[in-house]
């Protein structure tokens, strides 16, 4: 391990500043955004990503001028020890190596360019300053995430992002639906965060350290013992089946669409939800050591890619057909880590990071774009029978008549690409990209991990992955014709208009990024730097130049039928009037693509109702009836009653106040007895005194006689 | 100056002294007169310098003349706050019977 003093030079100290500018921006929107416009607030929010992402590609820069074994073996930079206990230390710090560098870009780019959208996405939202708190909060844990350099320290960025995750999807709380979906993220991200814990308890008890040079120094030679491995390594895979959404915990990631789009775009689609891929990516060393780990993962993976990308094929909100689209993604990014093909992985995360973004920003514009041509037509409309309404500023203030229009159905679409001309052709380029259509980015990085795939003993994962990339190709043409061309299927979308540029000028950066960025790692063209960037020179396999274009023809070949075969069910022509989707003929097949398998009926019967059940339970008999009734008011209660009654009655009441009332009558009667002594006759006294001198005189006379 | 003239009269002074005596708290005790309890109780006084100075005489010493000054001293005191007393009872009361003064009665 190379420290930054001596070797790395002390440039890398400044990598600090990756994580702190993000909070910067939090603290000033905090604490002097609530009088400021929206323009200060949101290029508030963008200058202190845009600066990190400056100070991102410096360290990047940086990192390039080193020696290649220190770039693969990162660069630490200390910080503070957190806590030590024996002789386990944890020190949070900074460890800076290819993957970081590679997550460090993909996360200030692309989070900087979907903050610059959101400025106009977000236009006239009450919770303007808010979104934009939230979202550099994010940012700074995501960066904490890929920056740590132990367990620990990435778990408090992995649970950071969560939080940040949970606060946007339910932004819009006023629906309950909205709510319901952050509570639903929460949970299952909660259940994956425990495998994680269990994982660092592990760790801790079995290797004895949290820093991942210390636990992948003992990996490596061989210090960790093969049981060890595979507990830590298949508790750590819970935590990735939950943030990266895998079977079976992927669940959340569909109903997290609930949040505002460029959430969507930048946390559940881009960067928070490829946590899971960089946790592997980043335990490479551990997982190396169980090869069987190493399969199921891979199989895992491919299962996950084929299931939703099944899932994606019936669904109508354009959004969800994204979302779905996504697990299937992070399932070929997954089993591509999972098999060892950590750059294959890193490299399709990258490239999806850019693409995904991109057609979910343009599915917000499309949104956007449809829901001012609804409010055209509600206008006018409404202006034939009342004054003109003035438009209250937010496109989400909608009247209540109009709740029953949802912008998002693709239904309510079709024929946008006349009017929306610039998103529709971003949408397009991020589509193909996502299909894998030569040479767009997500060409390269989907047959990197299909070659590494059919390298694999078992060939169920290349081809469950083939058949994950031929849905992907169906499900893509299906949305674009249903979106962008035939007719206008409502009056909203002939009216939509086309969003406003500060929208549609990061689009098109994406745009770029996604047709070229897949050229970085093209190894049917002999060009690799990525692969060297992130595994060195020694990393590289000799390629299969037979299969590596057999695999790439083959894709591209089923990915042109699958669009053909898309073309031929969905083309304007074959539509017939009042059915919203051909493939309702396969009635059954198609229903079961649209209930998604009842899986969420399915774990609404398995887990929910037994634990609503028991949580009655626990809260009507054990705390109410029991708790409460029988052993707080019961026992505890009436015990105390008890005591204090026979504390008043016999002991305070009888022998206290007998006691105080009995010898004040006691003085009373003796000097009621004593008082008629002083009868008032002077003359009495008088003869007292005297009988009582003769007394005196008496006893003294005995005395002396006596004496005497 | 010679004694011996007196020796004999001594039990009979100190007799006097004790009818005097006598008569004095008799009168005390029986007479309701303000004014007539404390004629006796001066009858009683002088009854007892009479035998301070008989003693005083017999033993030939000077305490008890020497006593005596003192006990008409106290005894003048007492007669002018008990006649001042008597005065102001007088005046409250229209009475000056021992008998009517008894509102300290218990």
């Amino acid at each position: 391990m190379h420290e930054v003093q001596g070797e790395a030079p002390q440039i890398f100290q400044y990598a600090w500043l990756i994580i702190i500018l993000p909070f910067v921006g939090v603290l000033i929107n905090t604490f002097a955004g609530s009088r400021r416009s929206e323009r200060t607030i949101g290029w508030t929010a963008v200058i202190f990503s845009a600066l990190a992402f400056v100070v991102a590609l410096i360290v990047v820069i940086a990192l390039t001028g080193l020696p290649e074994d220190v770039r693969l073996h990162g660069v630490n930079v200390p910080g503070y020890t957190f806590f030590a206990i024996g002789n386990t230390v944890v020190e949070f710090g900074l460890h800076i190596d290819g993957l970081t560098a590679v997550m460090l870009m993909v996360v200030t780019l692309v989070g900087t360019l979907i903050h610059i959208y959101a400025i106009g996405y977000m236009h006239g939202d009450p919770r303007f300053q808010r979104f934009f708190i939230y979202m550099n909060l994010f940012m700074a844990m995501m960066l904490i995430l890929v920056l740590a350099n132990n367990y620990l320290m990435l778990f408090v960025g992995w649970e950071g992002v969560g939080l940040c995750s949970f606060l946007l999807i339910g932004f819009w709380f006023e629906k309950d639906a909205n709510g319901n979906a952050a509570k639903k993220a929460m949970v299952a991200n909660r259940v994956g965060d425990w495998g994680v814990m269990l994982a660092m308890f592990a760790m801790f008890i079995g290797i004895g350290t949290l820093q991942f040079t210390g636990v992948f120094e003992q990996a490596e030679t061989g210090e960790v013992a093969q049981g060890l491995a595979v507990l830590i390594t298949l508790l750590l895979l819970i935590g990735v089946t939950g943030k990266s959404a895998q079977i079976p915990l992927y669940v959340w990631l569909p109903d997290a669409m609930a949040g505002p789009t460029p959430v969507s775009a930048l946390i559940h689609a881009a960067t928070m939800v490829t946590a899971g891929v960089y946790l592997i990516a980043r335990s490479e060393p551990l997982y190396h050591l169980v090869p069987e780990v190493q399969s199921f993962i891979g199989v895992l993976g491919a299962a996950t890619a084929v299931f939703a990308g099944s899932i994606a094929i019936a669904q109508f909100d354009i959004k969800k057909v994204l979302a779905y689209s996504t697990v299937s993604q992070l399932g070929f990014m997954v089993a591509a880590v999972g098999m060892g093909a950590v750059a294959a992985g890193v490299f399709h995360l990258m490239t999806h990071a850019f693409f995904k973004a991109l057609l979910f920003l343009g599915a917000g514009s499309v949104i956007h774009g449809v829901e001012h041509g609804h409010h055209h037509v509600a206008h006018a409309k409404h202006d034939a029978a009342h004054d003109a309404q003035g438009d209250d500023g937010g496109h989400r203030d909608d009247h209540p008549a109009e709740e029953e229009f949802d912008p998002q159905d693709m239904r309510n679409m079709g024929g946008l690409w006349k009017r929306m001309r610039t998103t529709s052709v971003v949408y397009i380029i991020g589509a193909l990209a996502l299909m894998g259509i030569f040479p767009l980015a997500g060409f390269w990085s989907k047959d990197e991990i299909l070659y590494y795939a059919s390298k694999q003993e078992t060939q169920l994962i290349v081809v469950l992955l083939i058949v994950g990339a031929v849905l992907t190709a169906f499900y893509m043409t299906r949305q674009l014709i249903m979106v962008f061309f035939g007719k206008s299927k409502t009056a909203a979308a002939d009216q939509a208009s086309e969003s406003p540029r500060i929208m549609t000028v990061p689009l098109m950066v994406l745009a770029f990024f996604s047709i070229f960025l897949g050229f970085l790692n093209a190894p049917l063209l002999g060009f690799t730097p990525f692969t060297t960037w992130l595994e060195g020179l020694d990393g590289h396999h000799e390629l299969d130049v037979t299969r590596a274009l057999f695999l790439a023809i083959l894709a591209t070949v089923l990915a042109f039928s699958a669009i053909g075969v898309g073309y031929l069910i969905y083309r304007p022509k074959a539509q017939k009037a009042g059915v919203d989707d051909p493939l309702r003929k396969a009635s059954f097949v198609f229903r079961v693509l649209n209930h998604k398998y009842w899986i969420d009926e399915l774990y609404g019967r398995l887990f929910v109702r037994p634990f609503i059940w028991l949580s009655n339970f626990l809260a009507w008999v054990i705390d109410w009836r029991f708790w409460h009734d029988w052993f707080h008011d019961r026992a505890i209660r009436d015990t105390f009653l008890k005591i204090t009654d026979f504390l008043a009655n016999p002991i305070d009441k009888l022998v206290i106040d007998g006691a105080v009332n009995g010898s004040g009558r006691l003085v009373a009667w003796a000097s009621g007895g004593l008082r008629k002594v002083q009868t008032g006759f002077v003359r009495q006294y008088a003869l007292v005194m005297l009988a009582g001198v003769v007394l005196v005189v008496a006893w003294f006379a005995l005395i002396v006689m006596l004496g005497r | 100056m010679s004694n011996q003239g007196f020796v004999t009269l001594y039990p009979l002074i100190i007799g006097l002294s004790v009818v005097l005596f006598s008569l004095g708290a008799i009168g005390v005790l029986i007479r309701r007169n303000a004014i007539i309890i404390f004629m006796s109780v001066e009858l009683m006084l002088n009854a007892a310098n009479l035998a301070f100075i008989t003693f005083a005489r017999a033993y030939n010493q000077i305490d008890g003349q020497v006593f005596v000054f003192f006990v008409m001293v106290v005894a003048a005191a007492e007669v002018a706050v008990g006649l001042a007393l008597i005065v102001a009872i007088f005046r409250t009361k229209r009475s000056i019977n021992v008998d009517d003064i008894n509102q300290l009665k218990g």
